[in-house]
């Protein structure tokens, strides 16, 4: 396929992934903000499938068409900036997991809560407060990806 | 400012739009979904609050970038494909205004009902068929608008 059809799904995909985990961290936010159980546990389901539907997919499309287009360049995936880029991804993606499983963790106790009717545990918030700061992180690696894959230094 | 800069700080705000957006619509659908008015107000709210703090800066930085760029390289902006984009853009905009009041609207219902415990009313579906029918051709529009701006066709 032609690099530039690549590069579409490459861009729309990465969009997808930052700015829909920008979108994921807003509610999210919003929902524990105002501690109502039910609100958070819902607003929690919607996270899971949006990671699930949204960010997955998202990423998946970026790793192929990003291995493809830097095929049909002959560009190495580990050296100059790529490489980098690369090591930028692991750090996210190590942080993504983590999140994945502190969110599942967190949901559970908010859908008993919700059950129950009992307010959050406040081992809801410990795993929440830690899922939040992995993000920072996790955005912030992304960002310099962005930047990168645009500037594309000689390095 | 540098070329590439500006092509960044683009890209950026076009994840903003895109890739927030669609995460913003799928809360949104999501929350709608479940037919809980409780939820579906606290997400329309959030909603309203996105749309001013990630799409609205993203639109006027696609602008302020994408005319510095085009006077950087001196590509008229009324012509070939970049005159259909931005064609494509106005008609975006048309289904995107709506779509900054027609939450707000989905919010002030769905928190009524929730106050008097009363079921979702006819008004409130309406407003929803028209949010989400007015998000579909916005969706194709930007997805071709990203396209042409990868391909730069000769038009």
């Amino acid at each position: 396929m032609d690099p530039l059809w690549l590069k579409i799904v490459h861009v729309l995909s990465a969009a997808v992934v930052l700015g829909g985990s920008i979108g994921i961290g807003f509610f999210m936010w919003r929902a524990d903000r105002g501690r109502d159980a039910a609100i958070v546990a819902a607003t929690g389901r919607i996270v899971m499938l949006a990671e699930a539907l949204l960010t997955a997919p998202a990423v998946a499309g970026v790793a192929a068409t990003g291995v493809l287009i830097a095929g049909a360049y002959g560009l190495s995936l580990w050296r100059g900036w790529l490489g980098i880029a690369m090591a930028l991804l692991a750090i996210s993606g190590l942080c993504w997991a983590a999140g994945l499983w502190l969110h599942g963790a967190a949901w559970r106790l908010a859908a008993a809560a919700a059950g129950a009717g009992t307010p959050l545990p406040p081992r809801y918030f410990r795993l929440m407060r830690v899922w939040y700061r992995l993000g920072w992180p996790s955005t912030l690696a992304i960002l310099g990806v962005f930047g990168l894959m645009v500037l594309k230094p000689a390095l | 400012m540098d070329h590439l800069w500006l092509k960044a700080i683009h890209i950026l705000s076009a994840t903003l739009v895109f890739g927030t957006g669609l995460s913003i619509a799928f809360f949104m659908w999501f929350a709608h979904r479940t037919g809980n008015a409780r939820l579906i107000a606290a997400t329309a709210r959030g909603v309203v609050v996105a749309d001013a703090i990630f799409t609205a800066p993203g639109v006027i930085g696609l602008l302020a970038t994408g005319f510095a760029m085009a006077g950087n390289l001196g590509v008229p902006i009324l012509r070939g494909w970049l005159a259909f984009a931005l064609a494509l853009f106005v008609f975006i905009g048309c289904c995107w205004l709506p779509v900054l009041w027609l939450p707000a609207r989905a919010w002030r219902l769905a928190a009524r009902a929730a106050a008097e415990n009363a079921p979702l009313p006819a008004s409130y579906r309406r407003t929803m068929a028209w949010w989400f029918w007015l998000g579909w051709p916005a969706f194709l529009a930007v997805v071709a608008v990203a396209g042409l701006m990868v391909l730069k066709p000769a038009l």
